[in-house]
């Protein structure tokens, strides 16, 4: 039992990493020197070829050619170049036979976390949302991120299955 | 890829020689068992002592298939020459089963049994399973032992189960490994039954197996290459095995003991417990009957000790804290960051915050199945009824055990983490039922039927980890084991191509996703080591300014001759505390060139505080952990300087941080440098994409694995110029790159 003792008592007195008392400079980074070119994108249409890098939920695929189904909360990634005088613009359609069930319908559009509006709308159809955006909701230094929330979004027969709004194009235009 | 028979055979092979090691050992020990028990508990004991032998085969890099096959044949062979069996198992009987209760046994064992069955022939998808539990299990066996694998830190649990799993993956690969699980999942039940013989309650350890075999998350984590059925095997194993020990006080039982304590552990750490339980349990009866209790806890514990200390101890060799992942601050250490752990362990407290209420609980971890990952199934809402048993001498050993093992679930929520406490809450529960025969068929029938998949899937969540589908084509490879997994897990797609387009000893970084039990690459994924943090950390600084170096504190002072400085961090923040780079400046404003003259040292995290000095615009020492005062960087010039300024640059996202800075003015003695420290911004530095991709490289990492939802994943491909890299293919919703 002493020797278990023991072991025990190694096993916990070792366990300590090998660090030495201080270290070197180590060898230097040189600086870059090449160009950076950065892409902006400000703006998706559904019939983009490079559309999905635009979705980062909730956004079905591509139907009819140039529309999507979404569900209840699509959100969006986008890349602004600036963040001066921007509106976000939401180009969709309220399909006729889920406005039957969800009668009018009330989006909540947030920016990267905040809510910037809480449109309404009476009729189905297509429409154009525009709003513009306070410069402080949005940034150019990374990715600004905007959801779409379908606050009475039409509930299908299959458990946890929604469809929001029938998307056409999305993001940020102007100045 | 593997046939059906090389599946059965890997997993056969080791139970057999599971239960030929547990004969031996129990002969060895002289314990004697009734009928029915022998061959239980001898899978039990054997399999805690093959996981060891594995173990000391890793530790000697020996894990190889015609060693393994040795072994089996000796294990088999010294059983038909020493016939344990004669000796282990007595004339006696256990008091039988009703005849009702066993048919209904059966009848549960054979429809739930086939089902679960399937499932585990199946190709292995489960999210644990296809990832850290075979993914290290394949790692062993390619490098045929253990290796300095510092990059995972789940690779520092104890892994007793995956030892067993190890030992069938070299015949049967990944469903051979969940198989042996299988084999648990099935022993379990009969376990329990047995037990419930053993105390008198023939019928309560009936319907107990059964309430416990027919849980929904039971049979899913059972059937997978998962490994807590595995440790309840183990720990009930334990229990029962001091059941008997009490009744008849065979010496040989408390070594037994010791070993499924200690096994118990190995399998699992939440199991830790069941030392303690094994040792005061040992205790408390031997003082209870008026005898030593000084004896037997000792046997018992230092038998744990013996199956327990090999993990300590290959913990300690390679990542020097005995119990990592976990109590990084006790043994501080560069491989598993305090920061990550606490934020870990806050995580699995509430689920990401989403438990925001004990009251949440019972409905979550028995109905709902959806935080928790995992359901018991409605019938354990009759849970509270288990304390009616505690006028019974069974119910208040089966509620003292729940209490211990329970001890540690508060850690981590988890429903899965209940299932090694579930046998004896079912077997107190079962006690009482069964004092109402037609109360316990009524609630077995309840049971059986709310746990059938289809019926599940009417009332759980709809994210509850549970079954789907019958897998019987996919079990008998009538479906190309390749061609269901490219499709039942997308990422699997990525795991074969990066196989196919990455060199065998490149470093691959990832946010995760990538079934780790599918490549034979080093995959590093950032959250799970050290190492891995900081190249995270350097990926994304490549567009997240608060990460990048725009602020510096500027010191200045009337010229002094200085050999030794320091940074001393003042504030008692949550910031994590972060130096990206460190200039002196002379009297005339010029920067002092850094010369291998120079010493540095920092506390904590002193391992990387050469980052704070290698001019890199994204590299940076970090505290890794909540900043306190008398955190600091040092630097000795081994000669004096004239020292009229210092710029310390950092990255913003530390607002609270404060920093002083003192010169050595006499040994020893530290003064304050004088000025207060100003802040200044900086430019932000160029080209910070091809920095971050030239610092991996710099660190060893030439390609990426990243999802198509990770916070870079759209700029990486919109700007594959700025990063230097080549995207080599897109699979499974990720895409790989190579640095150029």
């Amino acid at each position: 039992m002493r020797a278990f003792g023991a072991l025990a008592a190694t096993v916990c007195f070792c366990s300590c990493v090998p660090t030495p008392e201080s270290y070197p400079i180590p060898p230097q980074h040189a600086p870059m020197s090449a160009v950076e070119v950065i892409s902006y994108h400000e703006f998706v249409r559904s019939a983009d070829p490079n559309a999905d890098l635009y979705y980062v939920k909730d956004v079905g695929g591509l139907e009819g050619g140039s529309w999507r189904w979404t569900q209840a909360a699509p959100e969006f990634r986008f890349t602004l170049k600036s963040t001066i005088s921007r509106r976000f613009r939401l180009d969709f359609g309220l399909h006729e036979i889920t406005f039957r069930d969800t009668g009018p319908v009330t989006l909540s559009i947030l920016i990267n976390g905040r809510e910037l509006d809480r449109p309404h709308f009476d009729h189905p159809g297509d429409r154009r949302y525009e709003r513009e955006v306070p410069a402080d909701m949005l940034t150019s230094s990374s990715e600004t991120r905007v959801v779409v929330r379908v606050l009475n979004s039409w509930k299908a027969s299959d458990p946890g299955v929604h469809l929001g709004i029938l998307l056409h194009a999305a993001g940020f235009v102007g100045p | 890829m593997n046939s059906v028979s090389a599946i059965l055979f890997g997993a056969a092979w080791t139970s057999i020689t599971g239960i030929c090691l547990g004969l031996l050992l129990l002969q060895t020990l002289r314990v004697r068992l009734r009928r029915g028990e022998a061959v239980l508990l001898s899978f039990i004991s054997g399999s805690a002592i093959l996981s060891t032998l594995v173990f000391l085969c890793l530790a000697a890099q020996i894990a190889r298939p015609w060693v393994f096959v040795s072994t089996g044949a000796v294990a088999i062979t010294l059983s038909v020459i020493r016939k344990p069996w004669r000796d282990v198992r007595s004339v006696e009987t256990l008091p039988s089963v009703p005849w009702l209760w066993r048919i209904l046994f059966a009848l549960a064992m054979l429809t739930y049994g086939i089902f679960t069955l399937a499932h585990a022939m199946a190709p292995e998808i489960s999210p644990d399973g296809s990832a850290y539990h075979l993914g290290t299990v394949a790692r062993y066996f390619r490098d045929g032992g253990f290796t300095r694998y510092t990059t995972n830190m789940y690779a520092n649990l104890p892994m007793g189960v995956e030892m067993l799993f190890l030992y069938a993956f070299a015949f049967g690969r990944h469903s051979a490994a969940a198989l042996v699980h299988w084999q648990f999942l099935v022993a379990l039940p009969f376990l329990i039954r047995s037990c419930g013989q053993r105390l008198g309650f023939p019928a309560a350890g009936t319907l107990a197996g059964l309430l416990v075999f027919l849980s929904p998350v039971v049979g899913l984590d059972g059937a997978s290459a998962y490994v807590d059925v595995g440790a309840a095997a183990m720990i009930f194993g334990l229990f029962y095995v001091l059941q008997i020990w009490d009744a008849e006080r065979q010496p040989g039982l408390l070594i037994l003991a010791g070993i499924l304590a200690g096994a118990s552990y190995a399998c699992k750490l939440t199991a830790f417990p069941a030392i303690f339980y094994a040792v005061l349990f040992a205790g408390w009866r031997s003082w209870r009957t008026a005898r030593s209790f000084v004896r037997p806890a000792a046997i018992v514990a230092v038998f744990a000790a013996l199956l327990s200390l090999p993990w300590l101890s290959k913990n300690v060799l390679i990542v020097g804290n005995p119990l990592s992942p976990f109590f990084n601050r006790w043994f501080p250490n560069p491989y598993v960051k305090v920061s990550f752990e606490e934020e870990y362990r806050s995580f699995y407290r509430d689920y990401y915050g989403n438990i925001k209420s004990p009251a949440q609980l019972p409905l979550e971890v028995t109905v709902r199945g959806g935080i928790l990952q995992g359901l018991l199934g409605p019938v354990f809402l009759l849970a509270p009824l288990a304390l009616l048993s505690l006028k019974f001498q069974a119910g208040r050993h089966a509620l003292l055990a729940s209490a211990f093992i329970g001890s540690a679930y508060p850690g981590n929520i988890g429903t899965r983490f209940l299932i090694t406490v579930l046998p004896f809450v079912a077997l107190a529960l079962a006690v009482v039922l069964t004092q109402w025969r037609v109360v316990a068929v009524a609630v077995l029938a309840f049971h059986a039927g709310a746990s059938w998949p289809n019926v599940v899937d009417a009332y759980c969540d709809p994210y509850a980890w549970r079954f789907n589908r019958f897998r019987g084509k996919q079990a008998l490879r009538l479906e190309r084991e390749d061609d269901y997994l490219r499709r039942a897990i997308p990422a699997y797609n990525m795991a074969r191509a990066i196989d196919d387009e990455v060199p065998p000893d490149a470093r691959i970084l990832s946010f995760g996703g990538v079934p780790e039990a599918y490549t034979s690459r080093d995959l590093l994924v950032a959250y799970q080591g050290g190492f891995n943090n900081v190249a995270g950390d350097l990926l994304t600084a490549g567009i997240s300014p608060p990460s990048q170096p725009l602020r510096a504190w500027e010191i200045r002072f009337p010229s002094i001759r200085i050999r030794r400085l320091r940074m001393l961090q003042t504030a008692r923040v949550r910031d994590i505390w972060s130096v990206s780079e460190v200039r002196i400046f002379s009297a005339s404003g010029e920067e002092y060139p850094r010369t291998q003259a120079w010493r540095v040292r920092a506390h904590p995290n002193p391992w990387e505080v050469q980052f704070a000095f290698d001019n890199g615009p994204l590299t940076r020492w970090r505290t890794w952990q909540a900043a306190q005062p008398g955190d600091s960087i040092e630097l000795d010039f081994g000669q004096p300087l004239a020292i009229e300024h210092v710029r310390i640059e950092f990255s913003p996202d530390q607002p609270g941080v404060a920093i002083r800075l003192q010169y050595e003015s006499s040994p020893g003695e530290w003064t304050d440098a004088g000025a207060a420290a100003q802040q200044i911004d900086l430019s932000p530095p160029p080209n910070t994409r091809l920095t971050a991709t030239s610092s991996l490289k710099k660190l060893g990492i030439q390609w990426l694995a990243i999802g198509d939802n990770d916070f870079i994943a759209s700029d990486l491909v919109r700007n594959k110029p700025s990063w230097g890299v080549t995207e080599i293919a897109h699979e499974g919703g990720m895409r790989l790159y190579k640095l150029d």
